[in-house]
């Protein structure tokens, strides 16, 4: 190997010489592969096979360079040398983390099963530290590899909404079967942006959100359902919910034009805020009309003498930010949100919808 | 002895949202509104024009967000000054928005009276402080959402000393003079203010049950309530909603919560000892939960210009009027949602379904003599209340004297 010395007599200026001192990698150039032809699993396949080789078979480190879009890349050098800007971020975990998840999804593609970024995150917790971790990488893998979405890996977030109804089946276009049981509350089903529920058009449907669950148990296991609860879904996002429980709640509204939604939260700030977090995932325009905010208003709790309780300051912050984004709306929903924010302010009191349901 | 008020003009959706704040000048009755306007009533003309009042109602927008407090000074100031009538008003979104309102040419013109540093604040309640006494300026006082009440000296004119020192002039200039601050030691909601010119007090009334009542010329605080209404309840359910001085400001009334029940109390200003409670009789054997005055939270208060009677309103829908020596009440006004005149002005229920049948009373105002127009109404006080059910309900006293 060549001393210092060597180095600095073959190389005059400073600029060469840190080139020359500069490790080399051996690159594995991870560019999209344009043919759609080609399976998914062959192409991890071929990946792993190429940098697992890389590094087990040749010397040199090894940097691969993947392609979050047409501008930003991704390196992941392996092994770590010098000081580099991140020092703190630990590039051979970085390594270890891609090669494990492509060998997940793998394994995962040949039994055609779904398993959930929470399992995969408690399959090796060590390696992974955060479940972040897992979904950053997953978001990193599906855009280089071109797909249209994350859940093509197999790999989906664990359902966090259920869904209920005595009498309304929930038939999806691209599932195999049925996937909700009647009567029974059931995981809001896997779908995607392409699913579309069938449901009955010569029927009008409601639909009730809930913010609570316990409201929602509350409400389907009431003896009174069998009538009360006819032709009516029954959903819960259990709080803020998750991006499924938005996509269920929009194919819903695109599955039919004789449906209402209606949305009940609590009556607080960040109840206002879930209402609007499902109202605002609605893409088309022309059927927000049908999704409504429903309650419970702070009228309600205060005409049932509920005991409230104040603002906190946070809140008090959170209210005046929430108002100054609806003012330009002017929607009747937007309007009477509108209305429920500023008396939250002026009454400066909060309730929870439980209590409504007593 | 009882007192009996008629009812002589009332105007339905007299705003697009809710009605929170109403204030009365010797012209105008001007309102505040979650529509984001300022409206202003012309006293004059309420009962000759009952069925046009919309149509002639002067308006101003303000802001989007939305307006909940509304105070107006109206005075004649020296220095060729003349009449000032200076509406201010706070927005949902924290601000302070000050307009000047020229009674001939019925125009708004908006002031910035505020320095930058002050506009980043979030204010929520406002008043004016008009002095009687010449020497002693006008002031304004704000509260803010983080417990902190801001003071300001208005000054119409600015004072010019020519250079031998003898001669002065004064240049009109309406401004404010910051005066100073009064900080919260925590992070509360000030609900409420009110001041005293006559005994340069200054009262401010907190969310978790607190009124702090400082000295206006020095911003020392003097005295601290705490914990007024039902004992063994824990701050949520004893909140200020409204502080008060009387006229002479020897006495301060405050409006609290009782859980879900409204509260009364009276102080006097001297030792800041408690004088008693303002409270309806009721047919329950536990004494200990009947010491309200509404059936509902209490929103507002108002002394009658000589200090005798307090009007109060409440979520329970009714005004009522006490007497200040005896503490009981002379009168209850109902407020229902189906009296207003224009039928089609009736608002039963709100955007989200809420009834408005028995609309709960924002605030009210006493209206002084002289103020109203026509036979009988000039020589008697009266009353303004705003409602949820987005009306503005004006009443006299019956009788003349």
């Amino acid at each position: 190997m060549d001393s210092l010395a060597d180095f600095m007599s073959g190389n005059n200026t400073k600029k060469s010489l840190l080139e020359a001192l500069q490790q080399q990698y051996r690159i594995v150039d991870m560019i999209p592969d344009l043919d759609d032809s080609k399976p998914l699993t062959e192409t991890i396949t071929d990946t792993i096979k190429y940098v697992t080789r890389s590094i087990e078979l040749s010397n040199d480190p090894v940097m691969i360079k993947l392609y979050c879009n047409d501008k930003s890349k991704k390196l992941i050098k392996f092994p770590y040398f010098g000081n580099e800007p991140n020092a703190n971020r630990n590039t051979g975990n970085e390594m270890a983390i891609f090669i494990s998840l492509l060998q997940t999804i793998q394994s995962r593609y040949l039994k055609t099963t779904k398993s959930t970024i929470r399992d995969i995150f408690y399959s090796n917790v060590e390696l992974y530290q955060k479940q972040n971790n897992v979904v950053n990488w997953l978001n990193i893998i599906s855009k280089n590899f071109n797909l249209s979405s994350r859940d093509d890996l197999n790999i989906v977030a664990a359902q966090k909404g259920l869904v209920f109804s005595i009498d309304v089946p929930i038939l999806i276009s691209n599932q195999p079967k049925n996937i909700t049981c009647l009567n029974t509350i059931n995981l809001v089903p896997y779908i995607n942006e392409s699913s579309i529920i069938e449901l009955d058009q010569t029927k009008f449907i409601r639909v009730n959100i809930f913010e609570k669950e316990a409201v929602f148990n509350k409400v389907v296991t009431n003896s009174n359902i069998r009538v009360s609860g006819q032709n009516t879904i029954y959903i819960t996002g259990k709080g803020f919910p998750d991006t499924l429980t938005k996509l269920f709640v929009n194919n819903l509204l695109q599955s039919s034009d004789n449906i209402k939604i209606k949305i009940y939260v609590d009556s607080d700030p960040y109840g206002i805020c879930i209402a609007l977090n499902y109202i605002k995932s609605c893409y088309s325009s022309e059927k927000t009309h049908l999704l409504q905010y429903q309650g419970i208003t702070i009228i309600q709790l205060i005409n049932k003498r509920t005991q409230l309780l104040n603002l906190s300051h946070r809140e008090i912050q959170l209210v005046i930010n929430l108002i100054q984004k609806q003012s330009d709306l002017t929607t009747i929903t937007h309007r009477g949100i509108t209305l429920q924010l500023q008396r939250q302010l002026f009454f400066f009191k909060k309730g929870e919808m439980n209590a409504y349901y007593i | 002895m009882s007192k009996v008020f008629i009812p002589i003009a009332n105007v339905g959706k007299a705003h697009e949202a809710d009605i929170y704040s109403v204030s009365i000048t010797n012209p105008y009755t001007v309102t505040c509104s979650g529509d984001g306007k300022i409206r202003l009533w012309s006293n004059k003309t309420l009962i000759q024009e009952q069925t046009r009042l919309k149509e002639i109602v002067l308006s101003q927008f303000v802001h989007q967000t939305g307006l909940h407090h509304v105070d107006v000074i109206y005075t004649v100031e020296p220095h060729d000054v003349g009449v000032v009538m200076i509406i201010a008003t706070v927005s949902f979104s924290g601000n302070l928005h000050f307009y000047r309102f020229v009674e001939d040419t019925k125009e708004f013109i908006e002031l910035d009276l505020l320095d930058s540093e002050m506009k980043k604040k979030s204010f929520w309640a406002c008043k004016w402080v008009k002095s009687s006494d010449q020497v002693v300026d006008h002031r304004f006082i704000a509260s803010d959402v983080k417990g902190s009440t801001y003071v300001w000296r208005f000054l119409s004119v600015d004072k010019i000393v020519g250079e031998d020192e003898t001669q002065v002039t004064y240049e009109p200039n309406l401004h404010f003079d910051l005066q100073g601050e009064i900080p919260s030691n925590e992070p509360v909601f000030a609900t409420c203010i009110a001041a005293s010119s006559s005994k340069g007090l200054l009262a401010t009334g907190f969310a978790n049950g607190t009124v702090i009542v400082s000295q206006l010329s020095t911003l020392r605080p003097l005295y601290t309530f705490e914990g007024i209404g039902r004992e063994g309840i824990d701050e949520n359910s004893n909140s200020v909603r409204s502080v008060e001085f009387s006229p002479a400001g020897n006495l301060l009334s405050v409006a609290n919560d009782s859980g879900s029940y409204g509260c009364v109390t009276l102080y006097e200003t001297e030792f800041g000892e408690r004088i008693g409670n303002l409270t309806v009789p009721t047919h329950s054997g536990q004494t200990n939960i009947g010491l309200f005055a509404h059936n509902g939270w209490v929103f507002n208060q108002a002394f009658n210009p000589s200090g005798e009677f307090i009007a109060t309103c409440g979520y329970d829908g009714k005004v009522r009027v006490w007497d200040i020596k005896s503490k009981e009440r002379v009168s209850t006004l109902h407020i229902s949602a189906t009296d207003i005149e224009i039928e089609s002005d009736i608002l039963l229920t709100d955007e989200n379904g809420d009834s408005l049948k028995t609309p709960p009373v924002f605030d009210v105002a006493y209206i002084p003599q002289g103020t109203l127009n026509g036979v009988g109404n000039e020589a008697n006080e009266g009353l303004c209340c705003v409602c949820m059910d987005r009306s503005v309900r004006w009443f006299r006293e019956a009788g003349g004297k």
